[in-house]
């Protein structure tokens, strides 16, 4: 019987709206504003865009390396959905990639000795392990103390770069460039297609991705994610146990960021390097709102940003436009999906 | 009484749609100056649409507006307020921090157009509470006044603004019987001074009581207008719900049981130390309703929160059939046989966003036969759906149809089936039927009455006094956290239980 005082439908922007809230509506915007305003420079934009296109997609290195890209950020992002389904948001993947990163170099050296056999199993294991760890913490301060978790997993990503810096500048530094011993052959991630970079890590994204689907959808954990997420006190007066659950699902998405590490580790630089994240946590969350937190679109938007990153490089060695440009095409996708209620349901 | 025949504003052939849904089809009303119309209607029948029209939040379709015979068009509350329209909302839109003045200056131009005159200010609104009978403290916080003051407060706003017609939305929703009284004093007071005052309402008692005319909506159709001293109660209920309305409610005679549930000396400590319940002794039998009478916010949800174990009971013992679950977890709790329909079912009881299938096993989804090896069992859970919505003939398109989709009444049967399915020794019944229109009430309390005459122990928490008399076989008076009387079935009336819930009246508990 309230009154809604909100009346958008008079708006003078009524018009744009269906183009504002849809996914593709916004991507297609971002693009044309960013567009008008490279034309003052005397740049022509399609050009611009020509030029991205074809450094993603237009040969079999550049598809290869848009795939590359597309698995940490895929994961970061699988970070993020299982967090933001249950209305905790967890910007710490970049950190809990880190940890994964760490703890992938430190078995791979494999200072213990493990078979060949065992050792990917093993730093897989670790990795996960490490990102779940470290997603446990800003969980449990949240839980315990009531900790912002939003303040805690941003800190938590400059410890985790600070202790990835130590390490290879200390223990485990090579001595020669800013970055730590190499890993044991053995500790390699499989190649996929000959002649390419492009490794075995993409596939663990993928299943990484139908798993987190199949959890959220058919568990009874993740029912209580979602439960939690959109109406966290009808589930608590359900009696769900959301303080456990809140905790698991940060474990989880630290452990499937941990995964990411894996990757960029023993998939592409074989060592841990100092600056190993272009900001992939971040750039996850981008990937998780634009496939509105659902994990089966997070594929086609890892692939879809992952293009961006990958075309916007090969644009900068072509035409001299610089790669912040897409940040800035990024950010406004991010800042639209945002504005128009991406995210909102918690 | 002055009464103009010409009307003061009309609203003529309004038609206005959402989508498929026709909230308001042709609807033609008129309101004359120094009446009071009443506008009655199960939920979703069209009165909110027909109000916002009236008040410029919506513009119709199709459709006119006329004020003293001359067009009106409302892009806006802005134009409303211009014209002379005043409204008053269900959800006081007042400042709590400012005091009474200056919430009602608060974008007006009295005391000046451009620079501020205080003691102009105090001189106009002092001038127009006297003329309308309201004495305010103008100089009071907001936030320390009691609900009715505070809806004066909201009258006085839109009479400050030059108001000369003035729509209230439910307003007797959050008051005490005393205060009710007093607010159709005051509206009977302003129609005599000539305004037209509109008043959305269920409560047919009042509409008998102080309107002089009365419009049904029904399914969006404005069924007719009537003039009170032409027509009956049950005259107007059958027009709103299109039949001839029967009531029956079968209270058997259950021979004295075991109390199911005892709170003994519970006290409860709420946000910022506030003391939220003081020391109650309440008890509720197998096969009784007991009724829990007050003014909202006076420690009934903290009761309901602390046998749920939502809350924890800083003093005394919560029993349950004998054994204590002072300290069990809620899901225990609710595992042991307690079933509860919350107060508020959008933010307590229901996720929206989910199913209906979802949704009816929020609470049991843990348990055989709806868990499988961790897994949702989703044949199980669809067919105890479909189960629910056939045996509570829950009006949906299946049971994958997203519940915000369905009316109130659909959401609170699915939240009874679902409780009651779990098959409850004690139901706490939260608000059981706010919000939901005629025929829905009737069935949920018809469900009560049946539960309770099959030995069902009911924690019945209402603000609507009818609700709580009709029901309940003892009625238990809260007041500030305590409970200030228990009264008989047969000895109690409103005004004592008025009286009670005003702190005027003290009985042994």
């Amino acid at each position: 019987m309230s009154i809604d005082i909100a009346n958008p439908a008079r708006s003078p922007l009524a018009a744009l709206r269906p183009l504002a809230t849809s996914r593709v509506g916004i991507v297609i915007l971002a693009f044309t504003v960013v567009g008008l305003f490279l034309m003052p420079f005397g740049i022509n934009p399609l050009t611009v865009y020509g030029a991205m296109i074809f450094g993603s997609l237009g040969s079999l290195n550049a598809i290869s390396e848009t795939l590359i890209y597309a698995a940490p950020i895929l994961l970061t992002s699988l970070s993020a959905i299982l967090c933001f389904r249950a209305g905790i948001w967890n910007i710490g993947a970049d950190g809990q990639l880190y940890l994964g990163a760490i703890a992938t170099v430190w078995l791979g050296f494999n200072g213990l000795g493990l078979p060949a056999l065992f050792v990917i199993p093993a730093m897989a294991i670790a990795a996960f392990l490490a990102g779940a760890l470290w997603g446990m913490v800003p969980g449990f301060l949240k839980i315990r103390f009531g900790a912002n978790e939003v303040i805690v997993t941003i800190m938590m990503n400059f410890l985790a770069v600070i202790l990835a810096t130590y390490l290879i500048s200390g223990p485990w530094a090579s001595g020669i460039n800013p970055v730590t011993k190499p890993i044991v052959p053995q500790a390699y991630l499989p190649i996929l297609i000959a002649g390419t970079r492009l490794h075995a890590n993409l596939i663990v994204a993928v299943v990484a991705a139908l798993f987190v689907y199949w959890l959220l959808n058919y568990s009874i954990f993740g029912y209580q994610v979602r439960a939690i997420g959109q109406n966290l006190r009808a589930a608590r007066v359900a009696g769900m146990p959301v303080e456990k659950i809140s905790l698991l699902s940060f474990i989880l998405a630290g452990g499937v960021a941990g995964l990411a590490g894996l990757g960029e580790v023993a998939g592409i630089h074989h060592n841990l390097p100092d600056q190993l994240s272009p900001g992939f946590g971040y750039t996850g969350i981008a990937v998780a709102l634009l496939a509105d937190l659902n994990p089966l679109g997070a594929i086609v938007s890892a692939l879809f940003l992952s293009a961006l990153n990958v075309g916007a490089n090969a644009m900068q060695r072509a035409i001299g436009v610089p790669v912040a440009l897409v940040w800035v095409i990024q950010g406004f996708i991010l800042l639209s999906l945002l504005a128009s209620g991406a995210g909102k349901r918690r | 009484m002055r009464m103009s025949q010409a009307p003061l504003l009309r609203a003529v052939g309004i038609t206005k749609t959402y989508g498929a849904i026709v909230a308001n089809a042709e609807v033609t009303l008129d309101l004359r100056a120094g009446e009071i119309h009443a506008v009655l209607g199960e939920n979703g029948a069209g009165k909110s649409t027909l109000m916002k029209v009236l008040y410029g939040l919506e513009l119709p379709d199709s459709g006119r507006l006329e004020l003293r015979d001359s067009p009106l068009v409302l892009h806006s509350p802005q134009d409303a307020i211009k014209a002379g329209i005043g409204m008053v909302h269900q959800h006081f839109m007042l400042v709590p921090t400012l005091t009474v003045l200056e919430n009602l200056i608060l974008g007006s131009e009295i005391g000046g157009k451009r620079l501020f005159d205080a003691g102009k200010a105090v001189d106009q609104v002092g001038a127009l509470a006297k003329k309308y009978g309201m004495d305010i403290d103008l100089d009071r916080p907001v936030g320390q006044l009691s609900v009715g003051e505070q809806q004066r407060v909201e009258i006085l706003k839109a009479l400050v603004r030059g108001a000369s017609v003035l729509i209230l939305d439910e307003p007797t929703a959050v008051l005490t019987p005393q205060e009710i009284t007093k607010l159709l004093a005051v509206l009977r007071d302003l129609a005599r001074q000539g305004l037209g005052i509109l008043l959305v309402t269920h409560k047919l008692a009042e509409v008998m009581d102080v309107a002089d005319r009365a419009s049904v909506m029904r399914a969006g159709h404005l069924v007719g207008t009537w003039n009170i001293a032409e027509t009956t109660a049950d005259a107007l209920i059958s027009h709103m719900i299109g039949r001839t309305r029967k009531v029956q409610l079968a209270r058997e005679v259950v021979p004295s049981n075991p109390i199911v549930l005892d709170l003994m000396d519970v006290e409860v400590t709420a946000d910022r130390g506030r003391s939220a319940l003081r020391g109650v002794r309440l008890t509720v039998r197998a096969g009784e309703i007991v009724g829990i009478a007050g003014v909202e916010g006076n420690g009934q949800r903290e009761i309901a929160e602390v046998i749920t174990g939502l809350l924890p009971a800083a003093a005394g013992d919560v029993v349950l059939s004998g054994e204590t679950i002072k300290y069990e977890p809620t899901v225990e709790i609710l595992r042991r046989g307690v079933g509860h329909i919350p107060e508020d079912r959008h933010r307590d009881g229901l996720v929206l966003d989910f199913t209906i299938a979802e949704n009816a096993v929020l609470v049991s989804h843990r348990d055989a036969p709806f868990r499988r090896y961790g897994l949702l069992a989703r044949g199980a859970i669809a067919s105890f759906a479909q189960k629910l919505i056939h045996d509570f003939a829950i009006t949906c398109n299946g049971a994958e149809t997203v519940i915000r989709n369905l009316s109130g009444g659909n959401q609170q049967k699915l939240i009874l089936g679902r409780e009651l399915a779990r098959k409850p020794k004690l139901l706490i019944a939260m608000q059981p039927t706010r919000g939901l229109d005629i025929g829905a009430i009737d069935y949920v309390h018809g469900r009560l009455m049946d539960l309770r005459n099959k030995g069902v122990a009911i924690l019945l928490v209402s603000t609507e006094l009818d609700e709580i008399m009709s029901l309940s076989d003892r009625i238990a008076v809260l007041r500030d956290g305590r409970v200030v009387g228990t009264l008989d079935r047969a000895e109690a009336t409103p005004e004592r239980i008025g009286r009670l819930m005003l702190g005027e009246e003290r009985s042994a508990a």
